[in-house]
């Protein structure tokens, strides 16, 4: 099983509200090839707390990935996303918008906020979990993404 | 020689003697003696002849005996005379007589003796009665006449032979106003004239005073003057003047103002007469009268030249014969003709009748008849006289008055009718006067009695609505300001309270100050158009209303859709995605009961998820990315035909598309539509028969109709409009699978486009579905 070059398992941030979906999203990776541990939060509140390891995530990994949905309660997808893209350190980790909304209002807005790609979580679990090994086969292991450590330094 | 000489003195005393008695004889007068003491004492001559008293009566009184006037100042003088003792002259005095109040005039001479003492009077008298009287009847008659002068309505002035006023009577200052203080004796008459010409009293006296003066006393001076002049006052003043006997001017002013004021009338009424003499010469010349002699006895006619004119003969001819005439009458007339002469051959006389005679080119002349019977001897009817007259031209003018007349009134009544029938009235009113006429219907729109409504101006202001008031006021100002008003609505309230509309145009005519003179105008009963017009603006308000509230409600009806399938999705997929998960992981770990069970639950929410897609497919038509565009029908076709690839290919289906055109339509949505259609043609073939189906499409106006055929199942006549319904299915579902949405999509994309979409069928024949949508504009180059 594939894992980052330093050894330790890819770090994937689910922001799901719906614990179905995210439960979903977890068999899915299960099924995966790739070592990973998946972090989950329910709203953006909590995402951008884990993401500056404030609070409870104090200690928190630095996310490899991170899946955003958009309707959330507290902070929704667009305002986490924007955060995100102003800070520095953040900005680097690619965002994957994965959303039941085929909206295109939401689509073009969350690639005017940087998102890295926008995915509209598809009906049938055939297809879901297709499309959530895609995710990890690309983002995980086709693409390089800058050294963790490094970029922590 | 002394008796001679004696005898010749008495014979000379005697004569003397005889002398003083033939001269008091003839005078009337006798001599008298009184003594000292005023008595009578001697009485000479004739006076018991002259008084009828004795002399010796006399002897021994006094005058006083005898005076009537005792008291007249005249004989108290001569009381006062004799008893001073001095001589007196011709007293008068009245006395009484045996014959009579006398009058007496007396003269006499105190006597004194040689020692001068008084010692009588002596003196003669006489009787100067008719002398008197003959005096004072001339003075009577002197006043009588004066005062008959005074009493002359004429201004009557003598001047003697050196032009001085002798006399004027007081009416001569009526014609001398201005100068009435020089009519008095003595003034020069030219002094009178020119302080009266000067006051500028008469009239045409002009510029040059003194000739008028001069030819006025021209006239004046010869004696013979008969001048009439106007004064400034309008009086009229004829003066006449006279030379006198004695070379004076006697002159009479009579004001003649009555009588120029006569002339002038008789004046008028002469012209006036002297026109109708002419006119009735004139009508004389022009109507010319022919008369025609029959002797009923014999049958010999005559007639004047003039009546063989009126019949169209050549005159001097014989005069036809009693039934020659008759044809000489049109055949319409002969009959009244005819019953004319036949009365006068029974001696009767007929009222006179109009007929025509026929000339020999033809022509038609109206002629007057009046004809008289002379009886013979015998009483016998002996000659019929008629008088004819050519009424031709009066004819003509009568009945050309009498058509102008009827075609007036027929189009008064069509203009009335019209007018009727169009709620329509109109009317003229003087602006000065207030004088106002309205057409019949002008009355039946404002609901008032045509014989009883003056069409004042306030009479109609009370007509008018309270509330608009304002706006008549306001048009009443625009013509007051001399502007021709707009035409303008107002309404009017009839009698019996019911409400109109009037809708009003009218022009005015001004003068050239701009003040208005007339006004002519129209008034319209648009009481029903405007009710209509309220009752259709309420209506398309409601429709309005119910399109925007329809809107709303589609609106909402998507949105809820729209909302309703996005949020069913959640769940929805949870509960196909776990069931999923469970047949995958679970797969041959459970009981087929429980495999059963979860395959249901997989389907049923499969089915869930297929409706719910297709909801929201239905609920996006016309949502978003739905502009319009020209573009080939043929593409939109072949784009569906590519989905529909999977489909054709299993049902060996063939597709025959003809030519299609450039419509105008949303891409998307076009062949969503024709996918549906096609698919829907191959899904309900019939079995065993290979589906055709046919794309076809003709030009209708500025719309395309394409029509899609297939061999199918086709549809039961009932369900024809349920097909395009959203939900309905015809069919069992393992049958024909689907949502039974298809059609209710291409029925809401047709719509949305503005086409119309309808479809034809019968069971087992197949069914053809129509549909339109707008061409695309040939736009040269770019559209071919």
């Amino acid at each position: 099983m594939p894992e980052t070059s330093n050894g330790r398992p890819i770090e994937i941030l689910l922001v799901e509200d719906n614990p179905g979906d995210a439960r979903l999203t977890r068999e899915a990776l299960r099924e995966g090839k790739i070592r990973n541990n998946l972090n989950h939060v329910r709203d953006g509140v909590e995402a951008l707390a884990f993401l500056k390891r404030e609070g409870e995530y104090a200690n928190a990994p630095m996310p490899d990935l991170v899946l955003l949905d958009l309707n959330l309660p507290r902070k929704d997808g667009r305002e986490v996303l924007a955060e995100m893209k102003q800070d520095l350190r953040l900005r680097v980790i690619p965002v994957v918008v994965l959303t039941t909304s085929e909206a295109e209002n939401d689509i073009v807005r969350s690639y005017q906020l940087h998102a890295n790609c926008y995915i509209t979580k598809p009906v049938g679990l055939e297809q879901f979990i297709e499309i959530v090994r895609e995710i990890e086969s690309f983002w995980l292991a086709v693409v390089t993404l800058p050294n963790r450590n490094e970029n922590a330094a | 020689m002394a008796e001679a000489r004696l005898a010749a003195t008495e014979a000379r005393l005697a004569d003397a003697e005889q002398m003083l008695g033939d001269a008091l004889q003839s005078s009337l007068s006798w001599l008298w003696e009184t003594d000292a003491q005023l008595r009578f004492s001697r009485v000479v001559g004739p006076i018991e002849q002259i008084l009828g008293t004795l002399p010796d009566r006399l002897i021994g009184r006094t005058l006083k005996d005898f005076t009537r006037t005792p008291d007249d100042p005249h004989v108290q003088q001569y009381f006062a005379t004799i008893t001073a003792h001095q001589s007196f002259h011709d007293v008068v005095t009245s006395i009484n007589t045996r014959k009579g109040a006398r009058w007496v005039k007396a003269s006499g001479k105190p006597m004194f003796d040689e020692g001068g003492t008084f010692i009588g009077y002596r003196g003669i008298a006489g009787d100067v009665t008719a002398q008197i009287e003959n005096e004072r009847s001339a003075a009577e008659a002197h006043r009588r006449f004066m005062e008959a002068i005074e009493n002359v309505p004429a201004g009557l002035m003598l001047c003697d032979r050196d032009d001085r006023i002798v006399f004027c009577n007081s009416v001569t200052q009526r014609y001398f106003p201005a100068a009435s203080h020089l009519l008095v004796p003595g003034t020069k008459y030219e002094d009178l004239l020119r302080a009266h010409a000067a006051s500028g009293y008469v009239q045409g006296v002009g510029d040059d005073f003194e000739g008028w003066i001069a030819e006025r006393m021209k006239t004046h001076r010869s004696g013979s003057g008969n001048t009439v002049r106007a004064f400034k006052d309008g009086r009229w003043v004829h003066t006449i003047e006279r030379r006198t006997s004695d070379g004076g001017i006697v002159s009479a002013r009579i004001d003649i103002t009555e009588l120029k004021k006569r002339e002038k009338e008789l004046e008028t009424l002469s012209e006036t007469l002297r026109k109708s003499q002419e006119h009735l010469a004139q009508a004389q010349r022009t109507s010319a009268t022919g008369s025609v002699e029959r002797n009923l006895q014999t049958g010999e006619v005559k007639w004047s030249d003039e009546c063989s004119r009126m019949f169209g003969r050549e005159s001097g001819l014989q005069a036809p014969s009693r039934d020659e005439f008759l044809t000489l009458v049109h055949p319409d007339d002969r009959a009244t003709y005819e019953a004319s002469m036949i009365a006068s051959e029974n001696g009767l006389t007929s009222e006179p009748f109009k007929f025509r005679a026929v000339h020999g080119d033809g022509s038609i002349h109206w002629l007057h008849c009046e004809s008289s019977v002379v009886l013979d001897a015998d009483g016998k009817p002996w000659k019929r006289i008629g008088t004819y007259r050519d009424i031709t031209v009066e004819h003509q003018a009568q009945e050309e008055l009498k058509a102008m007349t009827d075609k007036l009134r027929r189009s008064q009544e069509y203009l009335s009718q019209a007018q009727r029938l169009a709620h329509m009235g109109s009317d003229f009113r003087d602006l000065r006067t207030d004088v106002a006429e309205w057409s019949d219907s002008s009355y039946e729109i404002f609901g008032v009695d045509k014989a009883t409504f003056a069409p004042t101006t306030e009479n109609f202001l009370a007509l008018v609505h309270p509330d608009d008031h304002v706006v008549v006021a306001r048009t009443r100002g625009e013509i007051a300001q001399g502007k021709n008003p707009e035409p303008f609505e107002y309404r009017a309230i009839r009698p019996d309270g019911t409400i109109r509309h009037i809708a009003r145009e009218c022009a005015v005519e001004f003068d050239e100050n701009g003040k208005p003179l007339s006004m002519v105008g129209t008034i319209r009963d648009v009481t029903e158009k405007r009710a209509q017009e309220e009752k259709l603006r309420r209506q398309s308000r409601e429709i309005e209303e119910r399109n925007q509230e329809l809107q709303r409600s589609n609106a909402e009806l998507e949105q809820f859709a729209y909302v309703a399938s996005h949020d069913l999705q959640e769940p929805l997929r949870m509960v196909a995605s776990y069931c999923q998960l469970l047949q995958r992981r679970y797969k041959g770990k459970l009981d087929d009961d429980a495999n059963e069970f979860i395959g249901f639950a997989v389907e049923g929410a499969s089915r869930m998820q297929r409706l719910i897609n297709d909801l929201l497919s239905y609920s996006r038509v016309g949502r978003k990315g739905s502009d319009p565009e020209p573009l080939e029908f043929s593409e939109v076709v072949n784009a569906a035909l590519g989905n529909l690839k999977s489909a054709i290919a299993d049902s060996g289906a063939a597709v025959n598309v003809g030519t299609l055109p450039r419509v105008v339509g949303v891409r998307m949505q076009l062949s969503q539509l024709m996918q549906n259609l096609i698919g829907n043609a191959i899904k309900f073939h019939r079995d065993g028969v290979t589906p055709t189906i046919s794309v076809s499409a003709t030009r209708e106006d500025k719309m395309w109709h394409v029509v899609v055929e297939d061999n199918g199942i086709g549809i039961e006549p009932q369900y024809l409009e349920r097909v395009f319904l959203i939900f309905q299915r015809l069919h069992e579902r393992n049958k024909y699978p689907g949502t039974g949405i298809g059609l209710a999509i291409a029925k809401k994309v047709i719509e949305y486009h503005g086409g119309r979409i309808w479809i034809e069928s019968a069971p087992g024949q197949g069914s053809r579905f129509h549909f339109t949508l707008p061409a695309a504009i040939q736009n040269g180059a770019t559209d071919a």
